[in-house]
């Protein structure tokens, strides 16, 4: 009898077990999902690669601006976006310039001073700010050229003018090298003749910010040149930090995206000054900073003499950035993105190249007062070091857009400080920061004054503002604001 | 023949000393020592229609800058306008544009506090008809750029 209640005791407690353990596997099961269901959520870097927008090529390798001297003493900048006919003015000036390449003699080596005289007359240059391989821009650019070009490594201006219409000039800055290439059939130079003074006379009629050299404008010689006055749709925007290293999740969410085994052997230090550093071994790094800027860098593989072409590695780097980031951050605040720079570098015996990007915002160039926006290192397929600094601004709604609209075609832009006001009112203290005299001195000191949206990093890294910013030949940066004319902030030139 | 020649001599200084005269007969009054007018130059001849007026001023001023087109028989009033300034160091800047061919004037007086004019500069320039589409220059075929030419070619020749 005993027995008997014992075993049923026993078989009570074996059901309960069975019922706890069923319930034990239900629970372990469940976590198990959550976690699948965490992992999904944070790989979304990964998962969104094949969707995420990336640039073309073509779209971020455009000239800074294009230069049209009207002959006279008188120039302006456009922007390689300017409208003209169905396209571009750069659509149009490429297509000129492919006419000559099409059409070409011969090609030769020529001297700056002949290429300065030649520019002396109406002519029009669009310039890069870095060097490109130049049978790489004609493959890209499917611009078939009649004779050997090989002789002609790297451009970063094309040019022509109407004064040697027979001729096309490449310069290469870095070199210091010019070049011409010659077409020889009169009936060609005639019909390019005929398109270079066209759009030289029809940009002349139209409504354009009027360039003069300093010289004209301040009788000091300086031939850097200046805008008379400013006209700009640009405003002053506040934006946020693009990456948070408060919020745990978006931050290993961010970091996974870095480390292709994700984040279990990677090692996780918060510095005292707020930035989070993550290491896999020796070999990887990346910093989230506490102003929400990234860092990432990782060893070159020892692959043996990787050299890479311009396009290709560009094509890595804009990859890259699509998958660690993102492109949508950049379009989705407003800012048209292009390629600012771009050099080779080496390591060892691998040659790669260093890419940086800039921003357009409201037509103005974003310039920040430290620091890059965002840049790539690239080595063959690999990218070995990526920088990310970017203010995010509110989106431009509809609504916003519709008024924008209206504001434009009430011809409601506004007028910045001219910046011949700029230097007079700021001349005293200029004189202090780069001791230098007088104005005379200071003014003919000057190498360069643009109008950008400033990103001041130090005093107010969370807004952008139209700005004045003048360079010093001696490569002192200033920053002035572009209404009141106020100094912002100043920098001494850079020690390599 | 002599007299012949003297008359002529004649003429020539009679025409160089009166053909500067409406410089300095538009204006009587004096030249200001703290404006400076830094463009146009003087004569200075312009192959477009427009024209940049900038005048460099070193003391507190008020100027009134008046654009005139000069004909043969009359002075005819383009634009006029009045700029102050208390600093001790400004410019007054202005481009004219969509002039047509012929001589202007620019006047830039200095006003009192009562508005009169108590200084003045003038200058005149020449509008051209835009001549640069048929300006052709040929600065490659010196001895320099043939030797250039030559270069590149015998670089090309034996690689």
């Amino acid at each position: 009898m005993l027995r008997r209640i014992e075993k049923k005791y026993i078989e009570r407690i074996k059901n309960v077990l069975i019922v706890v353990l069923f319930l034990t596997a239900v629970l372990l099961l469940s976590f198990f999902w959550q976690d699948a269901v965490s992992l999904r959520d944070l790989t979304p870097i990964i998962m969104d690669e094949e969707n995420s927008y990336i640039p073309e090529a073509d779209d971020l390798v455009r000239p800074r601006y294009i230069l049209f001297n009207y002959g006279t003493d008188i120039y302006t900048l456009f922007a390689a976006d300017e409208p003209h006919e169905s396209g571009t003015i750069y659509d149009e000036v490429k297509s000129i310039a492919a006419e000559y390449i099409g059409s070409a003699y011969t090609s030769e080596q020529i001297e700056a001073s002949q290429y300065q005289e030649v520019m002396s007359y109406a002519s029009v240059v669009m310039r890069f700010d870095y060097n490109i391989p130049l049978l790489e821009y004609l493959e890209q650019n499917d611009i078939e050229s009649s004779i050997d070009l090989s002789d002609i490594p790297g451009m970063t201006s094309i040019g022509f003018s109407s004064a040697s219409s027979e001729n096309l000039f490449f310069v290469n800055r870095q070199t210091n090298t010019y070049y011409r290439i010659v077409v020889d059939d009169e009936e060609k130079i005639s019909e390019l003749s005929g398109r270079i003074s066209e759009l030289i006379a029809e940009k002349e009629s139209s409504d354009y910010i009027p360039y003069y050299n300093m010289s004209d404008i301040t009788g000091v010689e300086n031939d850097a040149l200046m805008p008379l006055y400013m006209s700009s749709e640009a405003v002053s925007v506040s934006g946020n930090r693009e990456f948070s290293i408060e919020n745990e999740e978006e931050l290993s969410r961010t970091a996974s995206g870095f480390f292709s085994s994700g984040l279990d052997f990677v090692r996780k230090i918060t510095e005292n000054k707020g930035a989070v550093l993550y290491m896999y071994g020796t070999s990887q790094s990346l910093i989230i900073n506490e102003d929400g800027s990234l860092e990432y860098s990782e060893n070159v593989e020892n692959y043996p003499h990787v050299s890479s072409d311009f396009y290709g590695s560009l094509d890595t780097a804009t990859e890259y950035i699509a998958t660690h980031g993102g492109w949508e951050n950049i379009y989705g605040s407003g800012y048209v993105p292009y390629l600012k720079d771009a050099h080779t570098i080496t390591n060892g015996e691998s040659t790669g190249y260093h890419f940086e990007f800039g921003l357009e915002y409201d037509g103005a160039e974003v310039q920040y007062t430290e620091g890059e926006l965002l840049s790539a290192d690239v080595y063959g397929s690999q990218v070995t070091s990526y920088r990310r600094d970017l203010l995010i601004l509110p989106e431009k709604e509809q609504n916003e857009e519709e008024n924008m609209q209206e504001d434009e075609q009430n011809g409601d832009e506004w007028y910045a400080m001219a910046p011949i006001d700029v230097l007079t009112n700021n001349y005293e203290k200029i004189c202090r920061i780069v001791s230098i005299g007088s104005f005379e001195e200071m003014t003919a000191d000057v190498s360069s004054i643009r109008f950008c949206c400033m990103r001041d990093r130090e005093n107010d890294p969370l807004k952008i503002r139209p700005a004045w910013r003048i360079i010093m030949s001696d490569g002192h940066q200033l920053w002035f604001d572009a209404e009141s004319g106020r100094l912002l902030h100043h920098k001494p030139a850079e020690v390599n | 023949m002599s007299r012949r020649k003297a008359l002529i001599a004649l003429a020539v200084i009679f025409c160089l000393v009166f053909s500067s005269v409406p410089a300095f007969a538009a204006t009587s009054l004096a030249k200001d020592p703290y404006i400076t007018v830094v463009s146009p130059t003087k004569n200075a001849v312009m192959k477009t229609g427009s024209v940049l007026v900038s005048v460099k001023m070193t003391a507190p001023r008020t100027i009134r800058m008046s654009f005139y087109e000069e004909t043969k028989s009359a002075r005819r009033l383009i634009k006029t306008e009045k700029f102050s300034s208390s600093r001790s160091l400004s410019y007054y800047t202005r481009q004219l544009t969509g002039l047509d061919p012929g001589v202007y004037c620019v006047n830039i007086s200095t006003l009192n506090s009562a508005g009169r004019a108590i200084y003045a500069s003038e200058i005149y320039v020449k509008v051209q008809k835009r001549t640069s589409d048929s300006v052709k220059v040929d600065v490659f075929n010196s001895q320099n750029s043939s030797s250039s030419f030559w270069a590149t070619l015998l670089k090309k020749l034996l690689g």
